[in-house]
């Protein structure tokens, strides 16, 4: 897929903006923003359009954000194009701009390789930042093959990290040997409440063993409980005895003293009282009756004397209410006198007035000028818009006066203005400071460059001195041809192998010889005492024996000469048949040892022939030992013949190749050396141009400069003349920006001034009218109208005043009169004698008598009822005094005498019988309660009969005994109340279960840690598999591409990239030197490091679009900390990669603008700028 | 008029499971001793209704339950009723069949616990009731007891007591089964069962009924738990449920679809609890809250499950005023990414994903990945915790998850630093 066009139609700060993306088929797309161009939000909106605005608001400051929108053409594989839009929705978000319909999300998923918005991002979007993180995560991982793969295939730069959070994750859990792991705490936890619970649980044993002792217990207590029954029963009797024995004295003195006091009435307690209380109050009530009567006498005398006149206080409202209304009276005709007089003074002022208004006004004329409220406001109205006209008028005249004299100002300072020269110096020095500026701090880079040369050149000089084997220049070190270390590994591996192998046959001829001699040994020993021939020995014998035959037969039958190789077989000569006899004998006699030591002639033959065997072992041996020496010695010959082209005897290959190590360690410095001196020329060579650049621009601009001045003195030179030429130029078009501005104000004010006069005329017109309809001049000033308006308005307020007042008057006078001929009526009715001049005093007169018998009246009232009362009063004595005397003749009959006086006599002798009575009950019931139901006499006379000393004395023993049970009782109570707790305790709550919840909530928490932890683990072993496993399938092709892309962004400082093995055997990948050396991702620099992570992102992206169709690919100022030869290096990979797909790359440096031109000068890239 | 209650499965002092307490736990006094303030809430209840019997029909204990303190703690309360002239009848079931301490306790005189050999028939003249039962000798009874039961008693309310399965109840093993149609042709008017913890009337006519357990203890035995009153009415016998427990267990599903935060999941499942424990009359609860749905956060939440649960944990604290345990979180979400598109895709994630395909469908996919666990195990042996290897789909899904938020987070956490 392609985007030919991103339509940013309201995103951020842009509206309608169309970055077009057509052209070629692919190819590099540059989208150049400086800060704050956009450039970061159109990154937003191209992700936005493919994958949805989401929750983002930050947006949609210009915009609404239910306006937000970007678009894009899309060019699919098969060639069809789409046309999309996206919109900030919660549905429908994406609509095909050409049906006009909402399409779904999975059409474009389908052309995005359906990775999703993330996948997509880390996939297809490279940043300087992810690369930054990508190669940390490659180095955290040793440079691991599959990691690296991985990371660098789907952008996902964290992984190492994300492996380690994980292992972290997981150990915090559970580590086999951890203690503080979280899994090995809960596992103890839940052992320890096992046991707790364990513990807490209360046995059965236990607690029958307690039950038995509580038994115990209670049976002693019901034993004493009995004994100190019986004992307190006994105590008991004894002590009733004891205390009845007082008691049956008392009796026999009570009785005794009865019989003394003989009979008497037995009165009531309160008798006496009675009696007393009943006596005084005959004599109180016979007191009181004579007083009451004397009182009567006196009210009925007064009475006689007391007259009222009942028709004036039957009258009495009436006579009241005018008295009432008297005082109003009066002061109402004050105020009718004071009313008259208003009338005539407000009936003068009008007449005044209208006299002032207009000679010979009558008020009748008046009233036909009378305006309505309508009319009023009219002439209010004009008259204020006459004024505010009149205002508008002067102020455009002021207004226009000021601006002219300002445009005159203003003109005259334009012409002292003096017109530049040369208009376009400040253009080339603006050029010539920009391009100064791009270089940056470049006196400070050259110093850089030129440090770090010297410091490399004594380095160099010192590994040179120290190198050994060889001496001479280093530009003649660097020129040697070293054999490769491939080589050198080799010879290393033949020569190690020749050296191993002729080790191996060494131990192998003395492992040999030791065992030839052993052999030899035993062999000699078993023969050193007999003779132990062999079976081939018997054969030989033999042989000769027959042969020793055949030349006795030939010897006897023919004559001839016996066989010489038999006769020479034997030492010393004799004749031939003593020989054949000994060779007979002989043979014969090995014969015979054969058969007789079988045994031991077996081991020797045995013997005999290893040795034989070992002996052609040695010799093998020593010939295969002879060859490898032979090889070896050529093995070093060639070896040192490879090194003698360059004049070095050789050490041995390992050495070799850290000699060898240590020569390209030189040449890479040397190569570091040589370009640092190239930079610093470089570098040199731009500040001396742009110096030069500058001061001509300076000269150009007439800015004075001293000839000798360095880069940084013209740069700070020129960018001070710059500043003063645009300051010159901005006060310049400032001025005539404000003159243009002040002639438009001009026009507009006189514009102004015509549409006031215009407006006063059709004013005049409308005063005109209404002026004339009061009778006054169409001139007439409008502060004049005002206030003839106003003084009428005054007259004919001073009209309705008067007015008002005669009615006031009217009303008085009618209710005077009526108030008059009520008064004389009442006066006539009630007291016809009264006269005076006016009705008021009538009515106060008449009040003044009706108050008076009111008075009398009352006084009569009060005391008819005093009479009333007191003679009820004095019944009421009567019948009490009746009552009391009946009383006492009760008392007399209750006391059995006819004379009250004797009562009191009666009194003490009943009081005397009923005291006696009382103390002997008493002590009848004490001693009835001591003999507890036996007959009352029958118990006295037994206890009469008992020595009162003998009872103490018992009862003194039985006590003493009690208390010793008692005790005894407290001990056996306290020991079963204790048991009896403990008993119950195991009964009530029990730690065991609420331990048990707790265990079990243990239990619930580490089994949620445990599942916790497998996933953990399972997801990092899913993660390590899938990347060996995505190593395996992707190995070769992104390899062999990266490999390629990392080629070219080096300059070919290296040849490519391979996979290999580290020293554990892991597969790690490595670059490739042009030399063949392989170095390893840690070994690396770091800028060669960003260089491979950026290769593999390439070879990844390739392998991609290979084998997925094309893709495109946005790159986010990934060069930012690459210098710009390598930045070119990194394009021209870019630009080639851009050949199979497209790539957005955006940036926001300028200067990589040119770098881009110059490096890709057949294909250049198509800038859209923000 | 109340004849009796019915209650069945009380579990004596058998631990609540999976509690596990944390700061933000509630008080564990609320939990202490759930079991036996519900058992109190039921002789309350036979006191206060005036019930002339109480019948426990089975597992009156755990059968591994060794605390002597339980079966005096009952006797206690047996001789409280025995004090208001209650009657208690039990028998024994598949639990407390083998509690030895049961066996050598001495109840008092109002409690009969019905012999094991045989069936046997209690009258209770003054009550004009029979009642017949017959406890478990042993733990796996699996012939049908209810068949030797004794002919009812004529004239007389006969009840049948038995701790048995009903053919048909699932999630309950199946001890002394019967069937239904078996129990009501014995004729009784009454069958108290016991071992099913739900309640239940098996049926009308006769009453057959399961009071269900009177305290759930653990996530299973969710809702009401109590007993049954049964009360003589004009026309025959009823049934009321009456709850006693004191601590009600309770699942909960939270849908956190398009949820994109930890706090929006929390949130969430704020208001939907909110709304399930308005009705529990200031009960503690024990939660199980199981969060579901397809959202943005659903690979956060596996990887940070102790967040999640903490977060949980104290919301329900501040909904709950500190009265709810949450016993056990469950992240059941789904991710809103379409991992199967992603797997189709030619990148290094797509490659992971379709080898995660294939282990899922490997036999042994713990041995493939040399995933060994044998050095847990050894450590968890005799804790009742184990390596869950059963449901290893499950496990695969959720560290494939982990695994790729995990890599999102680091990338993004990464680029943003």
């Amino acid at each position: 897929m392609k985007i030919e066009a991103l339509k940013l139609i309201a995103f951020g700060p842009f509206t309608d903006r169309i970055l077009d993306f057509s052209g070629e088929r692919f190819g590099l797309q540059v989208l150049f923003g400086p800060n704050e161009a956009g450039k970061t939000t159109a990154l937003r909106a191209l992700t936005g359009l493919l994958y949805g605005f989401g929750h983002i608001v930050g947006d949609a400051w210009k915009h609404q954000p239910r306006d937000l929108a970007v678009g894009g053409v899309f060019v699919l594989s098969d060639g069809r194009t789409l046309n999309l839009t996206r919109f900030k929705r919660r549905k429908n978000d994406l609509i095909d701009d050409d049906t006009g319909e909402p399409v779904g999300q999975a059409l474009l998923d389908e052309h995005l390789g359906r990775m999703g918005r993330e996948a997509f991002t880390h996939a297809f979007g490279v940043s300087h930042e992810s690369l930054r993180l990508g190669v940390e995560s490659v180095l955290a991982a040793g440079g691991d093959l599959g990691h690296a793969l991985f990371a660098a295939t789907s952008g996902l730069n964290t992984l190492k990290l994300a492996m380690a959070r994980l292992d972290e994750k997981m150990a915090e859990l559970f580590t086999p040997r951890s203690r503080k792991a979280l899994l090995t705490t809960g596992i103890a936890e839940i052992k320890r409440l096992r046991k707790e619970q364990k513990d807490a649980s209360s046995s059965h044993i236990q607690w029958l063993k307690m039950k038995k002792q509580v038994d115990r217990l209670q049976q002693s207590e019901k034993t004493n409980e009995i004994e100190l029954e019986e004992l307190s029963a006994r105590i008991g009797s004894l002590s009733r005895h004891r205390d009845a024995v007082k008691h049956v004295a008392a009796r026999a003195r009570l009785e005794k003293e009865l019989d003394r006091i003989g009979p008497a009435p037995r009165l009531r307690e309160n008798f006496r009282q009675e009696r007393v209380e009943t006596r005084m109050g005959v004599e109180q009530a016979a007191q009181t009756e004579k007083h009451l009567k004397r009182d009567l006498g006196e009210i009925d005398k007064r009475l006689e004397n007391l007259s009222v006149d009942e028709r004036i206080v039957n009258d009495g409202k009436r006579v009241e209410a005018l008295a009432g209304e008297a005082n109003v009276h009066a002061k109402a005709r004050a105020d009718a006198k004071s009313l008259r007089a208003r009338i005539h003074q407000q009936q003068d002022s009008a007449k005044d007035a209208l006299e002032r208004l207009r000679p010979g006004l009558t008020s009748e004329d008046a009233e036909k000028l009378r305006l309505s409220r309508p009319e009023q406001s009219r002439i209010q109205r004009l008259a204020s818009a006459g004024v505010k006209l009149e205002e508008s008028r002067i102020s455009a005249e002021k207004a226009l006066k000021s601006a002219a004299a300002n445009l005159e100002k203003l003109q005259g300072r334009l012409d002292a203005f003096e017109k530049p020269e040369r208009p376009e110096s400040a253009e080339i020095l603006e050029d010539a400071v920009f391009r100064a500026s791009e270089l940056g701090k470049i006196e400070a880079q050259l110093e850089k460059f030129e440090n770090e040369t010297l410091l490399l050149r004594g380095r160099i000089d010192a590994d040179l001195a120290a190198l050994g084997l060889w001496k001479g220049e280093l530009s003649v070190l660097e020129r040697l041809a070293i054999p490769t270390d491939e080589t050198m590994r080799e010879y290393g591996k033949r020569i190690e192998n020749v050296e191993r192998k002729l080790d191996d046959v060494r131990r192998e001829l003395k492992k040999e010889e030791k065992k030839r001699a052993d052999s030899q040994r035993r062999f000699d020993r078993m023969t050193r005492s007999r003779e132990l021939p062999s079976l081939k020995d018997l054969h030989t014998h033999r042989t000769l024996r027959d042969k020793g035959w055949l030349s006795i037969r030939a010897a006897w039958l023919h004559g001839e000469e016996p066989d010489p190789e038999f006769m020479e077989a034997f030492a010393s000569d004799g004749h031939l048949a003593d020989l054949y006899e000994k060779s007979v004998e002989r043979a014969d006699r090995t014969s015979d040892i054969l058969r007789q030591e079988a045994e031991a002639v077996a081991q020797a033959d045995n013997l005999r022939e290893e040795i034989r065997e070992i002996d052609v072992e040695l010799l093998a041996g020593k010939i295969r030992r002879d060859d490898l020496r032979g090889k070896r010695d050529k093995l070093w010959d060639q070896w040192r013949k490879l090194w003698s082209p360059i004049g070095v005897d050789p050490l041995p290959p390992a050495e070799m190749l850290e000699w060898s190590g240590r020569t390209k360690e030189l040449k890479r410095k040397a190569e570091a050396f040589r370009k640092n001196e190239a930079e610093a020329g470089v570098v040199r060579k731009s500040m001396a141009a742009a110096a030069s650049e500058l001061m001509s621009a300076l000269l150009a601009a007439n800015a004075k400069a001293p000839e000798n001045a360095g880069f940084s003195t013209l740069l700070s030179l020129a960018r001070r003349a710059l500043a003063k030429l645009e300051k010159a130029d901005r006060d310049r078009r400032n001025l005539e920006g404000s003159i243009s501005a002040l002639q438009a104000e001009i026009d507009g004010h006189r514009e102004r001034s015509a549409e006031i006069e215009l407006e006063i005329g059709r004013w005049k017109e409308q005063w005109a009218a209404v002026v004339l309809r009061l009778g006054l001049e169409a001139d007439a000033g409008h502060e004049d109208v005002l206030e003839f308006v106003l003084a009428l308005e005054d007259v004919f307020r001073i009209l309705e005043k008067a007015k008002d007042y005669q009615v006031r008057h009217d009303a008085i006078s009618s209710d005077y009169e009526k108030y008059r001929a009520k008064v004389r009526e009442a006066a006539d009715e009630l007291a016809p004698e009264l006269s005076a001049p006016d009705p008021e005093t009538v009515a106060l007169k008449l009040n003044a008598r009706l108050k008076k018998e009111q008075e009398r009246l009352k006084e009569r009232k009060t005391l008819e009822l005093d009479k009333r009362k007191k003679a009820a009063e004095l019944a009421k004595i009567q019948e009490n005094k009746a009552a009391l005397e009946e009383r006492m003749r009760l008392l007399c009959l209750e006391g059995k005498t006819d004379d009250p006086e004797a009562l009191p006599e009666v009194e003490k002798r009943s009081a005397d019988r009923i005291r006696v009575e009382r103390d002997l009950a008493k002590v009848d019931e004490r001693l009835e309660e001591l003999s507890v139901g036996e007959d009352l006499d029958a118990f006295a006379e037994r206890v009469k009969s008992c020595d009162p000393d003998e009872l103490s004395a018992g009862i003194e023993v039985l006590v003493s005994k009690r208390k010793q049970l008692e005790q005894e009782r407290k001990r056996i109570v306290a020991e079963l109340a204790l048991a009896g707790k403990e008993l119950n305790a195991i009964g009530e709550e029990s730690d065991a279960s609420m331990i048990a919840v707790k265990a079990e909530g243990q239990i619930a928490k580490t089994q949620a840690d445990v599942e916790r932890y497998v996933k953990l683990r399972l997801g990092s072993a899913i993660l390590a598999k899938a990347m060996e496993r995505y190593r395996q399938t992707h190995q070769s092709p992104v390899l062999e591409a990266a490999g390629g892309y990392f080629k070219t962004i080096t300059r070919n400082a290296f040849e490519g990239l391979r996979a290999d093995y580290d020293e554990k055997g892991n597969p790690v990948i490595k670059a490739v030197r042009p030399d063949g050396a392989l170095l390893e991702i840690a070994e690396l620099s770091d800028g060669s490091r960003d260089q491979l992570f950026l290769a593999l992102r390439f070879g990844g992206l390739f392998n991609y679009v290979k084998n997925n169709g094309p893709m495109p690919l946005v790159v986010d100022d990934v060069l930012v900390h690459f210098d710009d030869e390598r930045s070119a290096a990194a394009l021209q990979a870019m630009a080639d990669l851009a050949r199979n797909t497209q790539i957005v790359f955006f940036t926001h440096h300028r200067h990589l603008i040119d770098v881009m031109k110059k490096a890709l000068p057949d294909s250049p890239p198509n800038v859209q700028y923000l | 008029m109340t004849l009796f209650v019915h209650a069945a499965d009380i579990h004596l002092d058998s631990p609540l499971k999976g509690l596990y307490q944390d700061e933000s736990a509630p008080d564990p006094e609320e939990i202490r001793g759930a079991a036996r303030a519900a058992f109190d809430k039921l002789v309350d209840l036979v006191l206060s209704e005036g019930a002339p019997l109480l019948i426990i029909a089975g597992d009156l204990y755990d059968g591994d339950w060794k605390d002597f303190s339980t079966g005096l703690y009952f006797a206690s309360r047996m001789r409280k009723l025995a004090e208001e002239g209650v009657r208690v009848a039990v028998v024994r079931g598949n639990h407390d069949a083998e509690n030895k301490m049961t066996k050598s306790l001495v109840m008092p005189e109002n409690v009969r616990i019905f012999p094991s050999r045989k069936p046997e028939t209690w009258i209770l003249e003054h009550l004009n009731m029979a009642l017949h039962g017959q406890s478990y000798p042993r733990r796996d009874v699996t012939e049908n007891l209810a068949l030797d039961y004794p002919e009812p008693v004529p004239g007389m309310l006969n009840i049948g007591i038995l701790h048995c399965l009903i053919s048909g109840a699932e999630g309950h093993l199946p001890y002394a089964p019967c069937t239904s149609d078996q129990l009501a042709a014995k004729g009784y008017d009454y069958w108290a069962l016991g071992h099913v913890h739900e309640p239940a009337v098996v049926r009308k006519t006769p009453l057959i009924v399961y009071p269900g357990c009177i305290q759930g203890r653990h996530i299973r035995e969710t809702g009401d738990k109590g007993c049954a009153l049964v009360e003589r009415e004009e026309d025959g016998l009823s049934v009321e449920f009456v709850p006693l427990d004191v601590l009600r267990w309770m699942a909960l599903e939270t849908d956190a679809s398009g949820a994109d935060s930890v706090d929006r999941v929390v949130s969430i499942f704020g208001d939907v609890f909110e709304e399930r424990i308005a009705n529990l009359d200031g009960r503690v609860c024990c939660v199980r809250v199981r969060i579901t749905g397809c959202c943005p956060v659903h690979g956060r939440l596996l990887a940070d499950p102790d967040t999640v649960v903490a977060n949980i944990k104290a919301m329900a604290a501040e909904v709950s005023g500190g009265r709810a345990w949450i016993e056990k979180v469950e992240i059941r979400t789904a991710p809103e990414i379409d991992l199967a598109q992603l797997a189709e895709s030619d990148t290094p994630q797509g490659e992971l994903l379709r080898y995660m395909d294939e282990i899922e469908s490997c036999e042994n996919p713990f041995e493939l990945l040399n995933a060994d666990f044998s050095s847990l195990k050894a450590k968890l042996a005799g804790t009742d915790v184990s390596v869950p290897e059963d449901d290893a789909a499950q496990l695969l899904r959720d560290a494939r998850d982990i695994l790729l938020t995990m890599l999102a987070d680091m990338e993004s956490r990464e680029e943003r630093s």
